[in-house]
C-alpha cells in the first residue's frame, strides 16, 4: 500500500536559500548601500541580489507547499542498477564516498596528496566497490604513479608531500 | 575576411596545434560519452595541463574537448538514452528510438555529419560577422556593458529549460558567490570571514570543477549505471532516403543554432530544443516523431554544434559567456593573461582566428574519427562505472590544487561538489549560478562605473541608445513569454465560448 507524505528535502532546501538570500541582503547594508553623491557602494549588489534570492526562494516554497503531494513508492528497493545495486546499496556507497572524501583531504597535511589519493582509490575499489585485493593494489598504484608523473613530474606542480617525504 | 582566415589557418596548421586539437576533441569525445562528465567538466579539470603551453594552443584544445564532447554526448544519448551534455538531451528521443529499432548507426552518423555541417556554416558565419561586432563592441563604454550582462543573465533565465524560477534564484546565488572578496570599487573586503583565502574573491575554476565533476559524480553513485545498445560498424551506413530527409532540418537547425548561440547566456540547450520543435511542425510525418525520425536527430545534432560554435561571440568580442562551457573557458583565457573582449581581435588577431578556424579542423577530425569509429568509442560505455569515479575524483581535486598550489582550492571543489550534488538532486540548474559567478564580478564593476558615470542616477541608463535598446530586448524576453501565453488563453477561452 502506498502512503502519500510530503518530501521535506525541498521545503528545508528552499527555506534554506531565503534565509541565506535575507542573511546576504541584511549583511549588505553596513557595507554601504550607496556611497557619495548617490553613487553605488559595496553593499549595493549584495543587497539586491540577497533581497532577489529571498524572494524567488519563498515563491518556490510556496509553489511547493501547493503542489500536491505525490504517493510513496511502495518499496524502495528494487530499482536495480546495471552493476545490479539497489537505491539503497547505492545511497550507502554515496554516503560512504563522501566521508572517505572528507578523511582523504584531512590525511593530506600528513600523508601527501598522492598517498592519500592512492589510498582513497584503494578503499574505493576494495571496500566499496568489492575488487580483489591484486587488482585494486595495481589500480591504485597506477592512478597515484599517474598523478605524480604528470603533475609533480611534467607540470612541475609541487604537490603537498607528508611523512613519507612524497 | 579571407586575410583572416589565412592568418588563422596558419596558426592553427602547426603540427603542434594540429597535435592538441586531435587530443582535444578525441578527449572531448571520451569525457562527453563518459557518465559523469561534461564538456564544462572536462575543460575545467583539464585546464591545469594547459598552464604550460600557448595560450592558443592551449584554447584550441579546451575549444576541441568543449565540441568533441558534444558528439560524445550524442553516442550516449543514441545508444543509452542518457545525454552526456544537457544541448543532446532532445536528441534521446528519437536517437534512442533509432538504436532500439537497430539504426543506432545512422543516428551516429547522421549526428556527426549534421554537426560538421554546422560547424562549417558557422565558421563562415563567425568569420563574417565576428569582426564587426567586435569593431562595434569597441563602442561600449560601462552603460552598455551593463546592459549587456542584464541581457546575459535574462537571457539565461528565460531561455533555460527547466523552471525559470529556479534559474533566477541559481543566477542570484552566482552573484552573491562573485560578491566574496575584496570590493573594486573601495578596497572594502567583503563576506570574507577573516580569512585570507578568500579575499581575492571565490576562484570559478574551483567552483566548476566542484558542481560539474564532484557533484556529478556523486549524483551518478546515487542514480546507478545503465547498460548500452550496442552500436555495429555496420549500421553506420546512411540509406539515401536518409540523407534527403535530412538536408532540411541540418541546414534549419544550424541557421537556429547559429542565431541563438549569438545571443550572451543563450547556451546551446534551447537551440537543440528550438529546432527539434520547429522540425516536427514543418514535418510532414510529425508522428514520426519520437518514434526514431532521423530528422528529430540531425535538427538538434546540428543546433547545438552551431550554437556552440557562435557562443564564441558574445564569449570573445564582449567577454560574455553564452553558456556554462564558454563561461569556463573564459575562465581558461584569463588564467592565460589575457583580456577577453573587442580588443582581442585587434591585439591578439592570431589567437582569436587560430581558435576559430581551429573549430573546423576540430570537426573534420572529428568526422573522420566518428563515422568509422563510433561503435569504437561506445565501447567506452561498457566500463563499469567503479572504475571510473574514483579517477574522476583523483583527477578534479588534484587538477583544482595545480591550478593555485593551494589547499584551499582542494577544500573548495569538496563544498562545492556537495552544493553540485544537492543541485542535481533537487533538479537547480547549474549554468545560470556558473555564469552568475563568471559575470558577478564584471557587473558590479559596470553598475559602479556607469554610477559615477551617470552621476549616481541609473535612470540616465535609459538615455543610452544601445544600452537602452539592449534593455528593451531584455523587458521583452521576460514579459514577452507570459504576455503570449496570457494572448492565448484569452483567446482560447473566446473560443470556447462562441
Amino acid at each position: 500500500m502506498s502512503t502519500r507524505r510530503r518530501s521535506t528535502g525541498p521545503l528545508v532546501l528552499f527555506s534554506g536559500l531565503a534565509l541565506l538570500g535575507g542573511a546576504f541582503a541584511t549583511t549588505a547594508v553596513p557595507y554601504g548601500v550607496l556611497v557619495d553623491d548617490n553613487r553605488i557602494g559595496p553593499g549595493f549588489l549584495p543587497l539586491v541580489a540577497g533581497t532577489l534570492l529571498a524572494v524567488f526562494s519563498l515563491l518556490l516554497l510556496a509553489r511547493e507547499l501547493r503542489t500536491p503531494t505525490a504517493p510513496e513508492p511502495a518499496t524502495s528497493g528494487e530499482d536495480r542498477d546495471d552493476a545490479g545495486r539497489s537505491a539503497t546499496e547505492r545511497r550507502r556507497i554515496l554516503r560512504r564516498v563522501f566521508g572517505l572524501l572528507l578523511l582523504t583531504l584531512l590525511a593530506v597535511p600528513h600523508l601527501g596528496m598522492v598517498l592519500s589519493f592512492g589510498l582513497l582509490v584503494l578503499v574505493i575499489s576494495t571496500w566499496l566497490e568489492r575488487r580483489r585485493l591484486p587488482q585494486a593494489l595495481l589500480m591504485s598504484a597506477a592512478t597515484a604513479t599517474a598523478m605524480h608523473l604528470l603533475f609533480a613530474v611534467l607540470l612541475d606542480i609541487p604537490l603537498p608531500t607528508g611523512v613519507l617525504g612524497f | 575576411m579571407i586575410d583572416n582566415l589565412l592568418l588563422g589557418a596558419a596558426t592553427a596548421l602547426t603540427p603542434t596545434n594540429l597535435l592538441w586539437c586531435l587530443l582535444g576533441v578525441v578527449l572531448g569525445t571520451v569525457i562527453g560519452l563518459l557518465p559523469g562528465l561534461g564538456s564544462s567538466t572536462g575543460v575545467a579539470i583539464l585546464i591545469p595541463l594547459t598552464l604550460t603551453v600557448e595560450p592558443v594552443t592551449a584554447l584550441i584544445m579546451l575549444a576541441g574537448i568543449y565540441y568533441g564532447s558534444q558528439y560524445g554526448g550524442t553516442i550516449t544519448s543514441v545508444l543509452l538514452s542518457t545525454p552526456g551534455e544537457a544541448a543532446s538531451v532532445v536528441t534521446t528521443l528519437d536517437g534512442y528510438q533509432m538504436a532500439r529499432q537497430g539504426r543506432a548507426g545512422a543516428a551516429l552518423a547522421i549526428a556527426a555529419i549534421g554537426s560538421f555541417a554546422a560547424a562549417l556554416l558557422s565558421l563562415l558565419l563567425l568569420a563574417a560577422l565576428a569582426p564587426p561586432f567586435a569593431a562595434f563592441a569597441l563602442r561600449f563604454g560601462p552603460p552598455e556593458n551593463l546592459a549587456v550582462m542584464v541581457l546575459a543573465l535574462v537571457t539565461m533565465v528565460i531561455l533555460s529549460t527547466g523552471s525559470k524560477l529556479r534559474a533566477a534564484a541559481m543566477a542570484c546565488v552566482g552573484i552573491l558567490l562573485a560578491c566574496v572578496g575584496i570590493d573594486a570599487g573601495t578596497g572594502e573586503a567583503r563576506y570574507t570571514f577573516g580569512s585570507i583565502n578568500l579575499l581575492s574573491g571565490l576562484p570559478y575554476i574551483e567552483i566548476v570543477i566542484g558542481l560539474f565533476a564532484v557533484g556529478e559524480v556523486l549524483h551518478q553513485i546515487r542514480i546507478g549505471a545503465a547498460r548500452p545498445i550496442r552500436a555495429r560498424f555496420r549500421d553506420l551506413v546512411l540509406r539515401r532516403r536518409d540523407l534527403r530527409d535530412s538536408t532540411g532540418a541540418i541546414a534549419r537547425g544550424s541557421t537556429i543554432g547559429f542565431l541563438l548561440g549569438t545571443l550572451p547566456g543563450a547556451g546551446s540547450t534551447l537551440a537543440s530544443f528550438l529546432a527539434y520543435g520547429l522540425e516536427k511542425r514543418l514535418s510532414r510525418n510529425a508522428d514520426q516523431f519520437g518514434h526514431g525520425a532521423i530528422q528529430g536527430v540531425a535538427a538538434p545534432e546540428s543546433a547545438n554544434n552551431a550554437a556552440a560554435n557562435a557562443n564564441f561571440i558574445p564569449t570573445l568580442t564582449l567577454g560574455i559567456p553564452g553558456g556554462a562551457t564558454t563561461a569556463v573557458l573564459l575562465g581558461a583565457i584569463t588564467v592565460y593573461g589575457l583580456q577577453p573582449g573587442p580588443l582581442l581581435f585587434t591585439e591578439q588577431p592570431a589567437l582569436v582566428w587560430g581558435l576559430l578556424v581551429s573549430f573546423f579542423i576540430g570537426n573534420v577530425i572529428l568526422l573522420v574519427l566518428n563515422l568509422p569509429l563510433a561503435p569504437l568509442f561506445a565501447q567506452l560505455l561498457r566500463i563499469p562505472y567503479g572504475y571510473l569515479y574514483p579517477i574522476i575524483l583523483v583527477t578534479s581535486f588534484t587538477g583544482a590544487y595545480a591550478i593555485d598550489n593551494n589547499t584551499f582550492s582542494v577544500w573548495l571543489v569538496f563544498v562545492f561538489g556537495l552544493i553540485g550534488y544537492g543541485m542535481k538532486r533537487f533538479a537547480l540548474p547549474m549554468a545560470p549560478l556558473v555564469v552568475g559567478v563568471v559575470i558577478g564580478g564584471l557587473f558590479e564593476k559596470a553598475l559602479v562605473q556607469s554610477s559615477a558615470l551617470l552621476d549616481g542616477n541609473l535612470w540616465l541608463l535609459l538615455t543610452q541608445p544601445i544600452a537602452v535598446t539592449l534593455l528593451a530586448l531584455a523587458a521583452l524576453l521576460l514579459a514577452g513569454p507570459p504576455l503570449l501565453t496570457r494572448l492565448r488563453t484569452r483567446r482560447h477561452e473566446e473560443d470556447n465560448h462562441v
